[in-house]
């Protein structure tokens, strides 16, 4: 955070001291639900509140225009692709962006292009409820004209959106973005800064470099959320017209202080860095749902946001930045001890930017029902992680492997998987000189002689499939002599949470398979693949993904053939 | 038979009849000479100096540096590919293989089909393009797209190894960026390459470009994640070692108004993307026989067009115009009247907003009926046959060769380059040689006047 802790107090009592409520820019309608029963608003600048209740199974957020929500115990994601929220009122609401195209006759042929998206609100039965957004009216327009809205920010609470308005004529072209929020859900419109100009000015006073002279301030506030759940406002900064350029575009300044991060007993941030008993999970942490108990979490890490700085310069950049973030969730197993923690992440090809809104609901929120009709479970898709692999002077046996694990890459014939303590993995791979050391550790209950682990290596075209088993290596002769192969049963302490007061430790049985093998014979290319028998059934069998993925090609009947998973050696 | 035996009158006989036969072939010959004299022949390009970019890009690729990228644009004489196949050989041969081009998407319907590429498309697909479908106005370099958001469609392009400008290493895929818009794979030859989002705040035409393995490929585009719909324009299929490119872009039954259904914004950057040093627009037919043609509204829909092309407000702008006038056309048995009139006005034009100007019609020989008298033309009086395209395709190759080579001389002497200037808008006939094809003498050219 790049203010200090002077001038976030300052801030907070000068925004105080000039925040009013102003019916100027009620940009919310109200639906014919909201008209008739009216609704109640919470309290401006209120964060988001956790549910405290028991239940912790699922998390909410919305992110890239869908909305998600995490089956923390199943280890499923869901998605749906639209904005859908709950009103105070208890109506389930689709938000959809839809693009009209109209053409007003002019001596051009086919006439003059008007074309505007505008954000609307249905049932889900998909009547329309009503459209928030404002456009040109058809008979103004003269020229080519475009008016197109983009959500930026759905929190459930609140919807920012940004504007972009074309206008061209024969004697100029006229482009400009606005950005607006409007809540949801409110009779109450958003608050209008009175006197925006004195702490824009005071503003520039404190930090006279801070902003560029050509900006000018907007009377109107726009809400946003920060990472962890931390509601701020921002006054809309417009470059001046009369200046020929401006460097930095529309730009926003905060005008109160970000609440501090949300902290648990056990879990507490220090910088971008999330720490579990003083131990660190994760460097890099963007955003994050941590649930009260302290005992599980929701991360999303990856490259920082742009959000946090007192200024943020070309604001509509802010939504769809292209970056790979990784979203997992952590839960606490052990008794203290660091090396019991355990994660599972989602695959970066998902694009998950933010955790906006993020939030638990129980069970019975009306969201979950509609799991099965409305949302796609991410576990029957590609959802695999690349090897990541660290090259070392000198071969160091890892005493455990890392705190992530793959939470959705899951195959299940005969019986459904149970989640992370039903079968998990995590893997550690190193090359030294010219060869891949790899360290798998696999957490299995309920142990068959059976369980064994797939390997394919080598050419992508034709790979080499070996399958390693307890007693050895099955599989292709020639490469066996090169394979060096430990496995050892391991059993390791767990602690099992009954609920957030009852926690009693057990053992988990598991294995520890080491393999060593030469670099060239890879290729560069491997996938590795977990065979579970189980104990019930002969035809019951689970796979888990740890590295790479069967191709869609089918070679015969329904055998897919198995491409191994490049990977990069630094 | 003694071979010196005397004469018998069977000898004379076959005497006589190896005279006729002899007289028979030259009366052939001369009767060849003189229909190809009515096929026409080159003529040097109207204001050639306007074709600075791709005159120079052409030097350098004699020098063997470089990359040349000619579009040419228009209806369906130009989307059947025989004109423009037939002129990527022949050019290619000449400056090298720079790759296929921009092709569409996939089968807009069900005729499209270009020289040596192939076309698989499967699925839920909507088309649309210039003249009816949905309308963003944004329709991108191609003027049509295929339209889809489920995983089921799969189409895509292919190249075969063996044949011309198969090969290349660098892929551009076109699609429409909105803020509604979807994520699509790639695939390349079975295998997949990447995924990218078509996701744009605004409305614009997308170019995602794939670095390849130089070689014939097969590529494939399906909709994924159902994030939104696909809206596919294309693809371009270039060999970036260098050689030239020659785009064939057109929608049957076109006129140069149609263009015009994409706002001026998307019209450039449509057509920017694609890094063409000459942009050629071979429009006017379709106009001259709507029976609901106009002169002075014809003439503002070319003026509209060449104003979004060649607006100042536009960067430098780094592609060439040329015009090419309609072919010479027969309807109701003569040639038609607006004929002369859209040569007026595509001449005027052309010097008012910087494009030059290749007479067809001169170069054709004035008629089309010699030319439907070989066969070369269709009964329509409109169209050509196969063999009538690579005919036209010969004569714009060898005009546009002809008028390169004017350009080195006036290059060459810098003491005539006032003189060049002066004489450059005139067809200058008279000092031409042209070299590929001896038996198709140049030929002046004769300029329409308008009435």
């Amino acid at each position: 955070m790049s203010t200090t802790l002077y001038s976030s107090i300052i801030y907070w009592c000068l925004f105080l001291s000039l925040l009013t409520l102003s019916n100027e820019y009620g940009y919310a309608q109200k639906s014919p639900q909201q008209k008739t029963q009216g609704t109640s608003q919470k309290p401006l600048g209120e964060t988001l509140s956790v549910n405290t209740a028991k239940n912790d199974r699922y998390a909410l957020f919305w992110s890239t225009g869908n909305t998600w929500i995490v089956d923390t115990e199943q280890g499923v994601l869901f998605r749906s692709p639209t904005l859908l929220s709950q009103s105070s009122n208890g109506f389930l609401l689709e938000y959809r962006l839809t693009a009209h195209t109209d053409r007003i006759p002019s001596s051009r042929p086919f006439g003059e292009l008007y074309r505007w998206v505008s954000l609307d609100r249905y049932l889900l039965d998909g009547q329309h409820v009503d459209q928030l957004t404002r456009h040109f009216k058809l008979e103004d327009v003269k020229t080519e004209t475009h008016d197109e809205h983009q959500v930026i920010q759905f929190t459930g609470e609140y919807i920012t959106l940004v504007r972009w308005f074309y206008h061209e004529s024969n004697k100029a072209r006229q482009e400009g973005t606005s950005i607006y929020s409007l809540a949801l859900d409110g009779v109450e419109p958003l608050p209008q800064m009175n006197h925006a100009d004195k702490l824009f000015q005071f503003t520039k006073r404190l930090y006279p470099t801070l902003i560029p002279d050509c900006l000018a301030p907007e009377s109107r506030l726009v809400h946003w959320e920060l990472s962890g759940q931390r509601s701020i406002y921002w006054l809309m900064l417009t470059p001046n017209l009369k200046q020929s350029s401006c460097p930095v575009g529309l730009s926003a300044l905060r005008v109160n202080p970000p609440k501090l991060l949300q902290q648990s007993a056990a879990i507490r941030w220090k910088g971008e860095t999330l720490y579990y008993n003083d131990e660190s999970l994760y460097g890099g942490v963007v955003d994050a749902l941590i649930h009260p108990s302290g005992t599980v979490a929701l991360t999303l890490e990856g490259p920082p946001r742009d959000d946090e700085s007192l200024l943020v310069k070309g604001v509509p950049l802010l939504y769809e930045k292209p970056s790979h973030r990784y979203l997992s969730f952590w839960r606490a197993f052990d008794d203290g001890r660091s090396d019991t923690g355990r994660h599972f992440s989602f695959s970066d090809e998902l694009e998950i930017q933010r955790l906006d809104g993020a939030r638990w609901i129980p069970d019975d929120h009306p969201l979950i029902k509609l799991l099965e009709t409305h949302f796609m479970p991410i576990t029957q898709r590609s959802c695999y992680r690349s090897l990541q692999v660290k090259r070392l002077d000198r071969y160091k046996r890892p005493k455990r492997g890392p705190h992530f694990g793959h939470l959705c890459a899951i195959e299940a014939t005969g019986r459904v998987w149970e989640g992370h303590t039903d079968l998990s993995a995590s893997i550690v791979a190193q090359v030294v000189d010219q060869t891949l050391y790899v360290d798998l550790w696999v957490n299995d209950p309920d142990r068959h002689p059976k369980d064994q682990i797939k390997l394919w290596i080598g050419s992508q075209v034709d790979p080499i499939e070996v399958t390693l088993t307890p007693k050895g290596i099955i599989g292709r002769e020639a490469i066996k002599a090169g394979v060096k192969l430990n496995w050892w049963e391991r059993d390791v302490k767990r602690l099992k949470r009954q609920d957030a007061s009852d926690l009693h430790t057990l053992k988990v049985k598991g294995y520890q398979v080491h393999l060593q093998l030469p670099l060239s014979l890879t290729q560069g290319s491997l996938s590795l693949s977990i065979e579970d028998v189980d104990r019930s059934s002969r035809a019951a069998h689970q796979r888990l993904w740890l590295i790479g993925q069967p191709s869609t090609e089918i070679i015969a009947d329904d055998q897919r053939r198995v491409i191994p998973e490049r990977f990069l050696v630094p | 038979m003694n071979r010196y035996s005397n004469p018998t009158p069977l000898h004379f006989l076959s005497s006589f009849g190896s005279l006729l036969l002899l007289s028979s072939a030259i009366a052939i010959t001369s009767g060849k000479s003189a229909a190809h004299a009515e096929l026409g022949g080159a003529v040097v390009i109207e204001g050639l100096h306007h074709l600075e970019h791709i005159f120079t890009a052409l030097q350098a690729r004699e020098q063997g540096r470089g990359s040349a990228r000619i579009t040419h644009i228009g209806d369906s004489h130009i989307i059947a590919d025989f004109w423009t196949g037939e002129m990527r050989t022949r050019l290619q041969n000449r400056f090298g293989d720079g790759g296929r081009g921009f092709v569409l998407g996939g089968e807009m319907w069900r005729s499209y089909g270009q020289r040596h590429i192939w076309h698989y498309t499967e699925g839920e697909w909507t088309v649309t393009n210039l003249k009816r479908g949905r309308d963003t106005g944004v329709f991108g370099p191609g003027g049509a797209a295929l339209i889809c958001g489920k995983e089921s469609c799969i189409t895509g392009v292919g190249t075969r190894e063996g044949h011309d400008a198969s090969r290349f290493d660098t892929l551009d895929v076109f699609t429409l960026g909105s803020g509604l818009g979807g994520k699509y794979e790639l695939k390349v030859d079975g295998r997949k390459v990447g995924r990218r989002s078509t996701f744009s705040p605004w409305l614009n035409v997308l170019r995602h470009r794939f670095l390849l393995t130089l070689s014939h490929h097969k590529v494939q585009i399906t909709p994924v994640e159902q994030r939104g719909e696909i809206w596919l324009f294309g693809f371009s299929l270039k060999n970036s070692q260098g050689g030239l490119i020659y785009d064939s872009i057109g929608l049957n039954g076109s006129q140069a108004k149609h263009l015009l259904k994409n706002s001026n914004h998307a019209l450039q950057t449509g057509l920017r993307q694609l890094d063409s040093q000459l942009l050629i627009f071979s429009f006017g037919i379709n106009e001259i026989f709507d029976r609901r043609y106009n002169r002075d509204e014809y003439a503002m829909h070319l003026e509209l067009l060449l104003q979004a092309i060649r607006s100042p407000s536009l960067p430098s702008p780094q592609s060439d115009c040329l015009l090419t006038g309609p072919f010479a056309a027969i309807r109701r048995g003569k040639a038609p009247p607006e004929l002369d009139e859209v040569y007026e006005i595509q001449r005027r034009l052309s010097e008012k907003y910087g494009c030059a100007f290749w007479d067809t019609r001169s170069s054709m020989g004035g008629s089309l009926r010699p030319w439907q008298r070989v066969n070369f033309a269709r009964k329509d009086g409109v169209h050509l046959s196969r063999k009538g395209y690579r005919r036209i395709a010969r004569l714009f190759e060898e005009s546009l060769s002809l008028s390169f080579a004017e350009w080195k001389r006036s290059l060459s002497s810098s003491d005539e380059d006032q003189t060049m200037k002066r004489n450059i808008d005139r067809p200058t006939h008279s000092s031409m040689k042209l070299t590929p094809q001896p038996s198709l003498s140049a030929q002046p050219a004769r300029r329409k006047e308008a009435p």
